[in-house]
């Protein structure tokens, strides 16, 4: 009988063990947390969608449901053009985009090309930057009086190119969006297991032959998923098409949204309203359309046994002119368009026909520290970026926590819930809290920075609840349960165990969220008021007043602060991301 | 201390019906083993008293202190039925060092930190793990391992304790000692135990009782002696050691309930009949292999009872100190061991009466007993 039953009587019990209770503490956080992820995601759409039903701005009084504002929104020639162009825009782009991204994808992760995991990093930089700030780059690079324009023009006589046109912006995008791309050929498990292009050159197959007829199509679910990603990315894209589309006159789904919505002197509220009800359900479609391939892409994935150390292909006597091609392709479309913007920054008039030494001038970057707008930008976004990603890393934490790792019988309906601020463009995010703020009780939250942490929260969601997924579901269930099984309740076993064990991808997820908080605008437009003013919002701002000095100078000081916070985090936490 | 009673226990997944109204009542203090092959639901009965899977019907209760009652539709959380659960993976938390984990279910329980150490220390020295209580999980063997999530157990009294296949992580020789190890803990602390395993050394070793289990119910509840020397089906038969499968027809019977059964094969075999089986019934035979002896002469030793039957041997092979014979007996292939080396064609296997076991033929059975008549190891 002995020793144990001679160690002291246990001691007292807590509360829930001693007397267990229905509703204790992790019901109470079950449901708050699933009450506040629907008010969030509810906040912007219904505003929206009651606006496309009635005859007059949301906060008039006398409102009559109709159905005029759909009538008029599918009569309207401007729709079936702004639907045309977005399309059509939206299509070249994501052709662009996954060509390019696979190509790379294979050379950086299939081949011997030196320098590849340098070439690498650099490909999938641009995913750190804005939108926008791309988007002046291009335009001060290759815009009509851009750097290299006028440079090809010195010698040809005649404009060499035009990017005011629905190809030219696609190029753009394309470009841009070719790091997303890339990141999920990379990803792909089918670079990753070189036996079966080992089995394919037993066979007899080349080298060439073995990438076209194996490789490629082992990555064809990545670049299909890839690609609707990108599609759904480029309609709700705003930057480019405002910076080259607007000056040619051609319009937009969000273009057309931004100058109805906010430019304009008398504001259209019902057809804005109903165009965002129309945009938001053509990317919930593609959203649909994303979730479903994931699901069938799962039965591409190649099962591994052990590891195996891929061996590259040898690209031989193409060794160097591969080289030659991405190294160009990095120098010419990422590093001398942001290049250029930090020159322009630097200099009063940039000009290949003047040596820019002679036109060196420190007036911006003063201005930007020194201007009481810039001023305000900078720390608002400070405050918004991390303040705002740190309660969002812990609310995101939390319903991770409640989706994978509790008992609560909502917890599948709380992830698609999570998961569907996907499908809500930052834009019509940004217009539905406007509305919101006028329509619930949440005024006193109008004009402070306190909207733009609630918005930003509820569109990265997704972003974060993607970051933390993987890593908490790695943790053996058996941890936590061995915690309750002790008597521990779940926000205990939650906290002592889980949290601690996931700390590396709280800080992930931390950084991830930071960024995304740090180069956001669209979702800011109609959300930010004189005194609540983000970089990016300051950044349009300039650009409409022509102050392109300054937009270079804030732009460069947002990849600076950007390009420290990562290094920063890296260095101090191990933080990655990305690769 | 208590006993734990389960009653009518059933969970089901979707159409799969995983554990089928089990009973079972493990007295306060005993040992009780749920044993079975993988899938039949011995580890979700555990889960059910522990607290992690919610089953559908049935009571489980520890003393007077109802677990789940699917009657009345209560279901007292994991956290409040002040378990102790040892994981088949340990669950050791990584980032603590052993000390530490010993002391989270104490602080749970607000127990004073100098009474934290003595217990501590005391539940160390009952694992034989005193001298690593500042090493991390990572830095421990397999076996320390184990014997830490036992001590961390141990270390607040829970009410009864559950083992989920402790020993199956470790390797063979280690086994083997840990299972001495747990045989003299459970001697000393005297925990009401539920303990699941698929491995039958270990069931028959450690238990005071043994539920087999097989397709979600339990097909035998008995001592470890009851269940080996009385299985109550073929399957428990062929599960629990190793058993030849013979068919045939009872022919005969005297008063003894001493009978003939004719074989498939033609051979005849005298064998003890059980009470629900009458002549002319047909039946399968179930023999352990250590009953049978092999030998170059069909004649009985002085005082032996039984039958002799001729076998042909296909073929033998040395498995280091014994041979293992695999014979022909009428058609029906037998495996037995000796510790002879017999180098004939034909042999002669005696079957004494008392060494078989007599099933009704009716009774489900595994496909691969009435396909191969083999006897699985």
């Amino acid at each position: 009988m002995a020793i144990v039953q001679e160690l002291a009587p246990p001691g007292a019990l807590p509360d829930y063990i001693t007397h267990p209770r229905q509703i204790n503490r992790s019901t109470v956080i079950y449901w708050s947390v699933l009450v506040v992820t629907l008010v969030l995601v509810l906040a912007p759409i219904l505003p929206i969608v009651y606006q496309s039903f009635i005859d007059r701005p949301l906060y008039d009084s006398g409102q009559v449901l109709t159905l005029q504002n759909y009538k008029d929104l599918f009569a309207s020639e401007q729709l079936r053009k702004v639907l045309f162009n977005s399309f059509v825009f939206a299509s070249i782009t994501t052709l662009i985009a996954q060509s390019l991204g696979a190509f790379f994808a294979v050379l950086i992760g299939r081949t011997d090309l030196p320098c590849r995991s340098f070439f690498g990093s650099m490909l999938l930089w641009p995913l750190f930057i804005s939108h926008l700030v791309l988007a002046f780059g291009w335009f001060l690079a290759y815009g009509s009086a851009g750097f290299m324009t006028l440079f090809v023009k010195s010698y040809l006589g005649t404009d060499p190119w035009t990017l005011y046109s629905l190809t030219g912006m696609s190029i753009i995008a394309g470009i841009s969006q070719v790091p997303l791309a890339l990141l999920y050929c990379l990803g792909s498990a089918a670079l990753a297991d070189p036996s079966l292009e080992d089995a394919a050159r037993s066979c007899g197959a080349k080298p060439l032959r073995t990438l076209w007829s194996i490789t490629l199509p082992l990555l064809l679910p990545s670049i299909l998923y890839g690609g609707v990603l990108n599609f759904t990315a480029a309609l709700e894209m705003l930057s480019i098409p405002l910076i080259f589309g607007e000056p040619a006159g051609i319009s937009f789904f969000t273009t057309f949204l931004f100058t109805q919505g906010l430019s304009a002197p008398k504001p259209n509220y019902g057809l804005v309203g109903t165009a965002a009800v129309l945009l938001l359900a053509i990317v919930m479609v593609l959203v649909f359309l994303q979730g479903r391939m994931l699901r069938n892409s799962r039965r591409f994935v190649t099962v591994g046994g052990k590891a195996t150390r891929p061996r590259p292909f040898k690209l031989g006597a193409l060794r160097w002119p591969a080289f030659l091609l991405v190294g160009g392709y990095v120098l010419l479309f990422i590093v001398f368009p942001i290049g250029v913007l930090g020159l322009r920054a630097c200099v009063n008039f940039l000009t290949p026909l003047i040596p820019f030494w002679e036109m060196m001038t420190p007036e911006y970057f003063e201005e930007v520290f020194s201007l009481e707008i810039t001023r305000r930008a900078i720390i608002n976004t400070m405050f918004v970026s991390i303040g705002g990603a740190a309660i969002a890393t812990g609310f995101v934490a939390l319903i991770a926590l409640i989706v994978h790792r509790s008992d609560f019988r909502l917890r599948r309906q709380l992830e698609y819930l999570a998961l569907f601020p996907r499908a809500l463009p930052g834009l019509i995010a940004g217009i539905g809290f406007f509305y919101a703020v006028v329509f619930l009780p949440l005024g006193w939250m109008r004009n402070t920075i306190l909207i733009l942490v609630v918005a930003y929260t509820m569109r990265y969601i997704p972003t974060g609840f993607g970051a933390l997924s993987p890593s908490l579901m790695q943790i053996g269930p058996d941890l936590d349960r061995s915690a309750r099984v002790m008597g521990a309740d779940w926000w205990t076993s939650m906290r002592v165990v889980i949290l601690k064990l996931m700390t590396p991808a709280l800080f992930t997820c931390f950084t991830l969220l930071f960024v995304h908080f740090f180069k956001e605008y669209s979702t800011a437009l109609f959300l930010f008021a004189p005194g609540t003013e983000v970089i990016g919002t300051a950044l349009i701002q300039f650009w409409v007043q022509g102050e392109m000095g300054r937009v270079a100078a804030l732009s460069f000081v947002q990849i600076i602060f950007t390009v420290v916070f990562i290094a920063a985090m890296r260095r101090a936490f191990g933080v990655k991301i990305y690769g | 201390m208590v006993e734990l009673v389960v009653q009518n226990l059933t969970k089901r997944f979707g159409l799969v019906t995983a554990v089928d109204n089990v009973n079972f009542h493990i007295a306060d203090g005993e040992f009780l083993t749920l044993l079975g092959p993988s899938g039949c639901g011995k580890s979700t009965t555990l889960a059910a008293v522990a607290g992690l899977d919610v089953p559908n019907e049935g009571l489980i209760r520890a003393g007077d202190r109802v677990f789940f009652d699917g009657a009345k539709g209560e279901v007292l959380p994991a956290e409040a039925r002040n378990c102790g659960l040892v994981f088949q993976s340990y669950a050791l938390w990584p980032h603590m060092t052993v000390q530490q984990n010993l002391a989270f279910p104490l602080k749970l329980r607000k127990i004073r930190t100098r009474e934290q150490k003595e217990r501590i220390a005391e539940a160390l020295a009952l694992v034989e793990m005193s001298a690593y209580a500042a090493r991390y999980p990572h830095e421990l063997s397999g076996g320390q391992q184990q014997r830490v999530a036992l001590a961390r157990t141990l270390v607040y009294q829970p009410l009864v304790l559950l083992l989920d296949e402790p020993l199956s992580n470790l390797d063979a020789k280690l086994r083997e000692r840990a299972r001495t190890w747990l045989d003299h803990l459970h001697q000393k602390v005297r925990l009401t135990t539920l303990y699941v395993t698929h491995d039958q050394i270990e069931a028959l070793a450690l238990s005071d009782r043994i539920a087999v289990m097989n397709g979600g119910r339990i097909v035998q509840l008995g001592t470890p002696r009851e269940i080996y020397e009385h299985p109550a089906d073929p399957f428990v038969a062929d599960f629990i050691g190793t058993s030849n499968f013979f068919q045939g027809v009872v022919t005969a019977e005297d008063a003894a309930r001493t009978a003939l059964v004719r074989l498939d094969g033609g051979a005849e075999l005298r064998t003890v009949l059980p009470r629900d089986v009458a002549v002319g019934a047909r039946v399968t035979v179930a023999i352990r292999p250590e009953k049978l002896e092999l030998s170059t002469s069909p004649d009985r030793a002085p005082g032996e009872e039984g039958v002799v039957l001729p076998a042909s041997v296909t073929s033998r092979s040395y498995i280091g100190g014994r041979w293992q014979y695999q014979l022909d007996v009428g058609g029906v292939v037998v495996k037995v061991e000796s510790p002879a080396d017999y180098d004939y064609e034909q042999l002669w296997l005696h079957v004494p009466t008392g060494g078989s076991v007599v099933f009704p033929a009716s009774e489900p059975r595994r496909e691969s007993i009435t396909s191969s008549g083999l006897a699985a190891a």
